[in-house]
């Protein structure tokens, strides 16, 4: 009785080790989640301050955001590096925009957010598609977050 | 006479240090241009990888060349992570595609390569655009450099 007691005993404290290793089981998942929280967070943040500039609209307000190496790519075709993209016709965005399907990867100094846009915006006179996806790459330099790289899929109104 | 001599040398001195001093010019101009040498030749063989790996189109290729936070965006609207992308109908191209209008720039640790692509490609059973941007940055890992994020911005015939 006592043999069958201890086997049942043995069985039950392998069965709970074993699920206690499984990924993303108990303390696994809390921290997992925290973790996943503070990198989408992280990137909501950097989205912002990024967009933030973009409604000021001027390259004074772009210029500390932007990393040396960046470069932005537009479906019309356009593409610039940072320098010409400071000397360019910026866009005009009448406010900060609804981000949405907001999928935020990263390691320690890196981040890539992907997400939809919808926003009110004109480019070259013409208007800017209202809702489309955007992918944008920041890097971490000191406390802020730099933009390396945005890719812009809205096409323009013909 | 040789007060005069030696206002002169002064002057040739000061203006000699003014122009060495000047960014683009003599010494300086060389090792620019070997620096941005360098960084194109290091965007070109990064790509010739990533490309590499696109004709082989099987997540075993692409596997090792993406970064664990990888992303991909598409001009059609799809979107994914290395996880959904690696388990998802990969793009097969046929010969390495041509490669035109490249722009490289980087810091040591990240490439940003902005360039088009001319190719015969089918995805999901339709036709690719067949000259179109791509946006792709890539983190150093070892001596391997690792896709971060992908803009694809040719559309699919309809």
């Amino acid at each position: 009785m006592i043999d069958r007691k201890h086997l049942i005993a043995a069985g039950l404290f392998t069965a709970c080790a074993f699920v206690a290793t499984l990924p993303g089981f108990g303390m696994g998942t809390a921290a997992i989640a925290a973790e996943q929280g503070d990198l989408q967070a992280q990137g909501m943040a950097a989205l912002k301050v990024f967009w933030t500039a973009i409604v000021a609209g001027t390259a004074k307000a772009l210029d500390p955001v932007l990393a040396p190496e960046y470069q932005v790519e537009r479906a019309d075709g356009s593409g610039m590096d940072r320098a010409a993209y400071l000397k360019s016709e910026l866009p005009k965005v009448a406010a900060l925009p609804e981000f949405t399907s907001v999928n935020v990867t990263g390691t320690g100094d890196l981040l890539v957010v992907r997400y939809y846009v919808t926003v009110n915006s004109t480019r070259k006179g013409k208007v800017v598609q209202r809702h489309a996806p955007r992918l944008t790459v920041f890097r971490k330099q000191g406390d802020s977050w730099l933009v390396v790289v945005h890719a812009n899929f809205a096409t323009l109104e013909k | 006479m040789t007060g005069r001599k030696h206002l002169l040398a002064v002057g040739l001195v000061t203006v000699s240090a003014f122009f060495s001093a000047m960014p683009g010019l003599g010494t300086g101009s060389a090792a620019i241009a070997a620096e941005q040498a360098d960084v194109q030749a290091q965007g070109m063989a990064a790509l010739q990888v990533f490309l590499a790996a696109a004709v082989v189109g099987t997540p075993q290729a692409f596997d090792p060349v993406l970064a664990p936070e990888y992303q991909i965006e598409r001009a059609d609207g799809s979107g994914l992570d290395k996880e959904g992308y690696l388990k998802s109908n990969l793009p097969k191209f046929a010969a390495m595609p041509e490669v035109s209008n490249v722009k490289v720039t980087g810091t040591g640790d990240i490439l940003v390569v902005r360039y088009e692509i001319t190719l015969d490609a089918t995805r999901n059973g339709k036709r690719v655009q067949r000259h179109a941007p791509r946006l792709t940055v890539f983190r150093k890992q070892g001596d391997s450099w690792l896709v971060v994020a992908h803009a694809n911005f040719a559309t699919l015939e309809k």
